[in-house]
């Protein structure tokens, strides 16, 4: 695995955003080490059990998490990170991002994506390797084993339905120049 | 270090409204197909609220998903595709909570009229403190079979007039030609099916809750009788949404009678909540059994019930594990 995360956390229902968000957030914890840190390095310990309960009672059990609130959540906890949400263009994105061992998580279909018929609530993992036809994910939904390989192919059209939407959570020292496309091509638009 | 992203644009109402509803509102809501206004896109926003469901005997578990339309709209306009008019993040909010609490309504007033059903034959006298609220009822139902007729001027000195009016709107007692309150065949036959004035008193109350339910609860605050209503409300939808009865513990019980009831008015009655206590007497009215030593919903009712699911706005998620 190109990027390897130093713990999985098991989740179900509206957790597995947060889940994939600590096991982010312990990987940077682990890679960059920064007396900017207020979360001690052992993922194990009261204070990480305790920041990860805080970040699921802001799930909203009706609504589920907005990334605003995951935003001000990780503000709370001080940490040398910055968050976004983007809706990446293609899964080029996606490889380069792991290829700067950046890892992404894409909010996508699952149940499309296993049984294709599309279905809410979305679902939330982290990417940590890929290859041309295929990419890895930390799943916090499959305990114990966590990893999962998912075909490109697959995985695309059930990305495809979230718009690709995408959040990035990197180190302050990475920064992110973004090129903007339209989502139609001028012929498209008119025809539609 | 700078790095190059490609993403799109916002340039399209339905990705417009989805990036507004994933960073203010919650993962759990999403767009619905942008519909064309005149000048504007209104864009309506739906809520996908997930819910795990357990058999603790069996250990069999159930996702199920409730789909709950129209808890908002989003208007964009087209010229700029600016959003002019969304909801506040507490008016989604209350909106799920409105459609939350009409499922819950039509679960609880359903399963009050099978309650109330005397062929069920369900001890509402086992009820301790839902008795007590309804004390004149019960009291004047007794004493009508035992033949002693109340005076209306009687009843109105000792203030049970409201409640007295109920028995005989439902006709099973009349004011005779001597103003004296007296009962009427209706309430001989139920007589002749429960065999006891206790008895028919106790079927009575049950009759009276499935006519009156929220006449009683709401205008009169007779609220004795809601904690156990809940109760067994949250049992049986849990039930109804799992499609089957199912085994529950004390535990899990009170967890989802406070999750189910969630942002309604707590009654004063609250605090006395004394659930192994409720759930006793639910036994002892024969709603719930107890097996195994768990709770577990009285078959006749749960069949009743059963229908309900395919009217609620639910799917069902066969947790799927890939490999």
């Amino acid at each position: 695995m190109k990027i390897k995360l130093p713990k999985y956390i098991e989740a179900n229902g509206f957790e597995c955003l947060i889940a994939s968000i600590f096991m982010v957030l312990m990987y940077w914890r682990e890679q960059l080490p920064s007396p900017d840190w207020q979360l001690n390095e052992d993922f194990s310990s009261v204070e990480w059990r305790d920041a990860y309960s805080q970040g699921v009672k802001k799930i909203n059990p009706d609504q589920g998490l907005s990334f605003n609130r995951i935003k001000r959540f990780l503000r709370q906890l001080s940490v040398p990170l910055n968050a976004r949400l983007e809706y990446l263009r293609d899964l080029q994105q996606l490889d380069n991002l792991i290829g700067i061992n950046v890892p992404p998580i894409p909010i996508f279909d699952r149940f499309f994506m296993l049984r294709g018929e599309k279905k809410q609530p979305y679902h939330a993992v982290v990417l940590v390797d890929n290859t041309p036809e295929t990419l890895t994910a930390i799943d916090p939904f499959l305990s114990p084993r966590h990893v999962i390989t998912l075909s490109k192919k697959d995985f695309k059209d059930a990305w495809a339905i979230t718009q690709r939407a995408t959040i990035i959570i990197s180190p302050k020292t990475i920064s992110f120049r973004r090129r903007k496309l339209a989502t139609m091509t001028l012929d498209r638009w008119f025809t539609s | 270090m700078k790095h190059t992203i490609v993403v799109n644009k916002l340039d399209n109402p339905y990705l417009i409204a989805y990036d507004r509803i994933l960073r203010r509102y919650g993962s759990g809501c999403m767009p619905r197909d942008p519909i064309d206004v005149g000048e504007f896109w209104k864009v309506p926003i739906e809520a996908y609220v997930p819910k795990k469901i357990v058999d603790e005997k069996t250990n069999r578990e159930k996702f199920i998903t409730f789909q709950l339309s129209n808890v908002g709209d989003i208007y964009i306009e087209k010229k700029s595709l600016k959003i002019i008019q969304y909801p506040k993040i507490k008016d989604v909010r209350n909106a799920i909570i409105e459609k939350k609490a009409y499922i819950r309504n039509t679960v609880e007033l359903d399963l009050i009229k099978v309650l109330g059903d005397p062929k069920l034959n369900v001890k509402f006298g086992k009820m301790k403190f839902a008795l007590f609220g309804l004390q004149p009822i019960y009291r004047t139902i007794i004493s009508l079979l035992d033949e002693t007729y109340p005076t209306l001027d009687d009843i109105k000195k000792i203030k049970y007039s409201d409640l007295i009016q109920l028995i005989i709107k439902l006709d099973y007692a009349k004011v005779s030609d001597s103003n004296k309150l007296v009962p009427t065949n209706k309430l001989a036959e139920l007589y002749s099916l429960t065999g006891s004035s206790v008895a028919t008193a106790e079927t009575f109350l049950g009759i009276m809750l499935a006519n009156y339910y929220e006449y009683l609860s709401k205008t009169l605050r007779i609220i004795h009788f809601v904690p156990y209503i809940r109760v067994s409300t949250s049992y049986f939808a849990n039930a109804v949404e799992f499609g089957e009865r199912i085994s529950m513990s004390i535990d899990v019980l009170k967890t989802r009678v406070r999750e189910y009831y969630r942002k309604t008015p707590s009654y004063t009655i609250k605090r006395r909540y004394g659930l192994p206590t409720l759930v006793t007497e639910l036994v002892e009215a024969d709603i719930f059994n107890y097996e195994g030593g768990f709770i577990i919903g009285r078959s006749e009712i749960y069949d009743r019930l059963a229908h309900l699911r395919n009217n609620m706005p639910i799917t069902e998620d066969k947790y799927i594990t890939p490999f």
